[in-house]
């Protein structure tokens, strides 16, 4: 049964909240914007209610595709590009994580009060936050066993990989349990959710 | 009748008309030119009709009367005779009561670097005809209508070489406001042309004379000469098969106040203006006289398209980036023998991402010939960097060479004192209108102390304004030598003397550690006692931003225990001169721009006092919106700055919407629907959508997110939108994309369909039958209001 993380505390991509906010890696931040994104990243330390759920699974890496076999059942993913992710691990994570609603409908809030640029700004740091939170969790996890190192971790969307297989973590994961609910074109809701794989390889000194 | 330049100094001149329009108006059909010959009775008789509605200069008959153009009709061995002819009827029309003005157009060619015709042969072109005009006796010369600023350089030199006539250059800037070809903004036009001796920069045709305030206003701010306009009467429209203008004289007539207060000298129509349009301006100068302009007061260099000026007493330490030189660098070398400019491409970009200022330009290289890499070089950096070159070398014919085809305002690295140069190169740049580094340098060799490089640089400064250079067109490099082998003290003595008397400074930085070792440390430690002894700039790596940051924080702690306070004094009062003398309408324009909501409210409502709800939107708000999205596709500023805009446009509609719908007008230029279609729950794009739509006085009727095609219809039948907008974001909800394009296409006739978001591309617009597709709201916002119109 996949366990509950425990406590995590994000950390903040900038640079994922940059790319929401349509501003090029190279370029400044504009100073109105900056001001405004430091206040609302303390408003959003207020509102967010980080949460994850994490499974170990065995994988069965191929060339054009990933098997994952848990307990009870197994499942084959065709993709190239997570089959290149995940070479050399024979186990890997799943998890998902997620800044819980009140971010979004604060968001919606400021929206409908004609404050545009904060509403998008606010966007913005949940994401940073929601990605954040990933890189936290895979940094848990990469914690918990020093014999393996993990891969950089891979979603449903990234290149090939088809955001059906959203069904597939949702089956095993079962993240409803903290509050992500898939809808039926594979949205996660919350929004500021996240879902991915991170293989387990084992380090050149065990080896 | 007094002469032009006495009368240009105390009064407005009123040029004339369109000649085209008005020949096709009374039924010429064909080149104007071609009239001279058969229609001879029609232009004697448009000239004097402009002269009776009040032109005192009326133009010759010759806009296209050059080799070029005449060679399409078999006239071109008749430029002369085309030319005196066109100037006698002008001149039997006006007798004198009137200027006659020698009109000069583009001859369609594109010269180097953006074309292959060489600056040589177009030179050529126009000495041809401005010689025959002048023979011919005009009191003037006009050349209108350049889209090239290049080409003008090139005109305005050969009238100006050609001919001892004032010389006038109007170039012709669309609706972002500068020229199609060199995409040079006003500032760069005056900023370039000015300095070649011209009487005279402008605009003429472009827009209608609404726009055209905006030129003027630009233009005025730069400009050390009074101004040339002549606008369009608008834009045309085709109305039952005929092409017809639509400004009234009225709004010549505003135009004309309006342009007399930002500096113009010379006012007049192009196409479509008519007799009545040149009345109403002789109404508007009447008692009026030109402004007095400032003279520039500040050190600037020009691109092809933009003027930078820099703040050298204050703000700026010049940065030029001196990478761009083969000594020492192997594989420099390699690329400008192959005449590759692979590397010299990469090293100019690199230089300009970390903040170069100007780029130094060298290609002094044994066994090559420097003349024709140089030529070549510049002509490549010139439009594949925004940055201004600075052409150092000691050829002469290379400088020559280099100073033609840059189609900008470059820096000349550098003038020295030496008999055999000075005088040669001082010319060159006096030719070009070409500000540059003075060495302290001269026949008895580098000046060693302090006085005696003050001393050689003061001679140099002396003859050039003898040539009519200003001290703001000089940076003084007082020369700096290896510390290894001479004493650098007098160097930093002769830039503290300089600056104290207000000069600018620079020198060659890395001079000074060579032959030490880890020169680095040696360079960034004498940048900094010069910095702090007032160096203006130097010639450096850029890629250094120790340096840089050294040198900046040594200007700061300088400024702080000596000048700091008097600076910031200084800098209040500029703040206050530059409040005053903007206009309620730029300061609302300024403040979209820059997203301030509350300002914008203000102004709006104080506005309202003077102005139609509808001359606010159609006037300040569009066009500021319009540059808000100039600036984000150049990528001067992103989403947020966009946004910020929007909110102050929000709130200047807010106050604006009550008397726009109790002057009994419409409220809002059309109604969108927008919905993310059925299974999507994104909505931060649709959302911008919709913000920028509102910004730009659209009505927008939001469904949310998640929608059905059939919620979407019910939607239609209930508000009857002229536009519904749908976000896509996922693959998987594409299908539910098409089913609603579909649904709709196939429900309303005319019904307007754009789609947007991550997955959606043009093909899927052309397959799924929507009629608008756009990358981002901006763009959707251009494609929409482009849609509407037609």
């Amino acid at each position: 049964l996949a366990k509950l993380f425990p406590p995590l505390e994000p950390e903040f991509d900038l640079e994922e909240a940059k790319n929401v906010l349509g501003i090029p890696k190279t370029a400044p931040i504009d100073e109105t914007t900056a001001i405004v994104l430091g206040e609302l990243r303390e408003t959003a330390l207020k509102l967010i209610e980080p949460k994850g759920i994490y499974e170990l699974v065995e994988v069965e890496v191929k060339e054009n595709g990933v098997a994952i076999l848990t307990a009870s059942k197994s499942y084959e993913i065709a993709s190239r590009r997570l089959a290149g992710r995940l070479k050399g691990s024979s186990s890997a994570y799943i998890f998902a994580v997620t800044i819980g609603k009140n971010l979004e409908e604060k968001v919606n809030d400021y929206f409908q009060k004609g404050d545009y640029h904060r509403a998008l700004v606010l966007d913005a740091v949940g994401s940073a936050f929601a990605e954040g939170l990933a890189e936290s969790a895979q940094k848990f996890l990469s914690s918990l066993d020093t014999k393996y190192e993990l891969t950089p971790r891979f979603s449903p969307g990234y290149g090939d990989l088809e955001l059906k297989v959203q069904e597939i973590f949702f089956e095993i994961l079962d993240p409803q349990k903290i509050g992500i609910q898939l809808t039926k074109s594979y949205m996660m809701l919350p929004r500021k959710s996240v879902t991915a794989i991170s293989g387990r390889i084992l380090t050149e000194k065990t080896k | 009748m007094k002469k032009l330049s006495e009368f240009l100094q105390n009064e407005i001149l009123v040029l004339d008309g369109a000649m085209g329009t008005n020949l096709a108006a009374l039924g010429f059909e064909g080149v104007p030119e071609a009239a001279l010959f058969e229609a001879e009775d029609l232009v004697f008789s448009i000239h004097r009709s402009f002269l009776e509605a009040g032109s005192q200069a009326v133009e010759t008959n010759t806009f296209g009367a050059n080799r070029i153009k005449l060679k399409k009709f078999g006239l071109d061995k008749q430029v002369a005779e085309l030319n005196e002819k066109a100037v006698k009827i002008a001149r039997r029309a006006v007798g004198d009561k009137a200027f006659v003005f020698g009109s000069i157009g583009p001859t369609g060619l594109i010269p180097e670097p953006v074309g292959s015709v060489s600056f040589d042969f177009l030179y050529d072109v126009f000495s041809e005809q401005a010689a025959a005009l002048a023979r011919a006796g005009v009191d003037a010369l006009i050349l209108e209508t350049f889209i090239d600023i290049q080409e003008a350089r090139i005109a305005a030199l050969a009238a100006l070489e050609t001919t001892d006539l004032p010389v006038f250059v109007t170039l012709t800037f669309n609706d972002d406001l500068k020229t199609d070809i060199s995409a040079t903004t006003p500032e760069a036009a005056v900023g370039i042309l000015e300095p070649l001796g011209v009487a005279g920069v402008g605009a003429n045709c472009s827009l209608g004379p609404s726009m055209f305030v905006r030129i003027v206003d630009r233009m005025g701010k730069v400009a050390e000469k009074n101004t040339v306009f002549q606008p369009n009467a608008g834009l045309p429209e085709i109305v039952e098969g005929a092409t017809v203008y639509k400004a009234s004289p009225e709004e010549y007539r505003e135009f004309a106040l309006r342009a007399i207060e930002a500096g113009a000298g010379i006012l007049g129509g192009c196409c479509g203006s008519k007799p009545e349009h040149i009345a109403a301006i002789r109404d508007a100068v009447k008692d009026k006289r030109p402004l007095k302009l400032k003279k520039r007061n500040y050190f600037y260099l020009c691109t092809p398209s933009e003027m930078k000026v820099f703040d050298l007493q204050r703000s700026d330490f010049l940065v030029i980036g001196e990478r761009l030189n083969p000594t020492n660098r192997k594989d420099l070398e390699e690329d400008l023998r192959s005449g590759a400019f692979e590397v010299c491409l990469k090293e100019a970009q690199m230089q300009e991402n970390a903040g170069a200022h100007i780029l130094d330009v060298n290609t002094s290289l044994a066994l090559l010939d420097e003349t024709e890499t140089l030529k070549a070089l510049v002509g490549k950096l010139a439009y594949s960097v925004s940055l201004p070159l600075s052409i150092d070398t000691t050829s002469r014919d290379a400088l020559e060479a280099a100073l033609k085809i840059y189609p900008g305002r470059p820096l000349i690295n550098s003038i020295n004192a030496k008999e055999v140069s000075c005088e040669e190169f001082l010319k060159l740049a006096r030719r070009f209108g070409a500000p540059f580094i003075a060495l302290a340098l001269s026949d008895k060799g580098v000046a060693k102390k302090a006085e005696e490089k003050v001393e050689v640089l003061k001679t140099i400064l002396k003859a050039a304004e003898d040539k009519g250079f200003s001290r703001y067109d000089l940076l003084f490099d007082p020369v700096v030598l290896s510390a290894a082998t001479t004493s650098v003290k007098e160097t930093l003595k002769a830039v503290k003397e300089l600056s104290r008397e207000g000069f600018y400074t620079v020198f060659g930085l890395s001079n000074v550690s060579h032959g030490l070792p880890e020169r680095k440390y040696y360079n960034r430690a004498f940048a900094v006692l010069a910095a702090a002894d007032g160096l203006s700039g130097a010639i450096i790596d850029p890629l250094d931003q120790d340096l840089i940051k050294l040198v900046k924080a040594a200007r700061f702690l300088v400024k702080l225990t000596t000048e700091l306070l008097e600076t910031e004094e200084q800098e209040k009062q500029d703040t206050n001169t530059i409040q005053r003398s903007l206009t309620l309408e730029e300061e609302l324009y300024h403040a979209i721009i820059s997203g301030q909501k509350e300002k914008s409210e203000r102004i709006v409502a104080d506005l309202l006092k003077e102005w139609e709800p509808y001359a606010i939107i159609s006037q300040i708000i569009s066009p500021a919106m319009n540059e808000v999205g100039q600036l984000f596709q150049n990528k001067k500023i992103f989403l947020p700055q966009v946004l910020l805009a929007a909110e102050a446009v929000k709130k200047a509609f807010g106050v604006l919407r009550p008397r726009l719908l109790s002057s009994g007008g419409q409220a809002f230029k059309a109604r969108v629907i927008l919905a993310t279609v059925e299974g999507d729950v994104h909505d931060i794009g649709k959302n911008i959508v919709g913000t920028v739509l509102e910004a730009s006085g659209y009505e927008v009727i939001d469904l949310g997110v998640d929608v059905s095609p059939v919620e979407i219809v019910e939607a239609v039948e209930r508000y009857n939108p002229k536009v519904v907008g749908l976000s896509c974001l996922m693959t998987t909800t594409l299908p539910s994309l098409e089913k609603t394009v579909k649904l709709l296409k196939s429900s309303y006739n005319g019904l307007v369909v754009a789609i947007g978001g991550a997955v959606v591309t043009e093909a899927v617009k052309e397959a799924y039958g929507a009629d608008i597709y756009a990358k981002d709201a901006m763009g959707f916002l251009e494609i929409l209001e482009r849609e509407l119109k037609n």
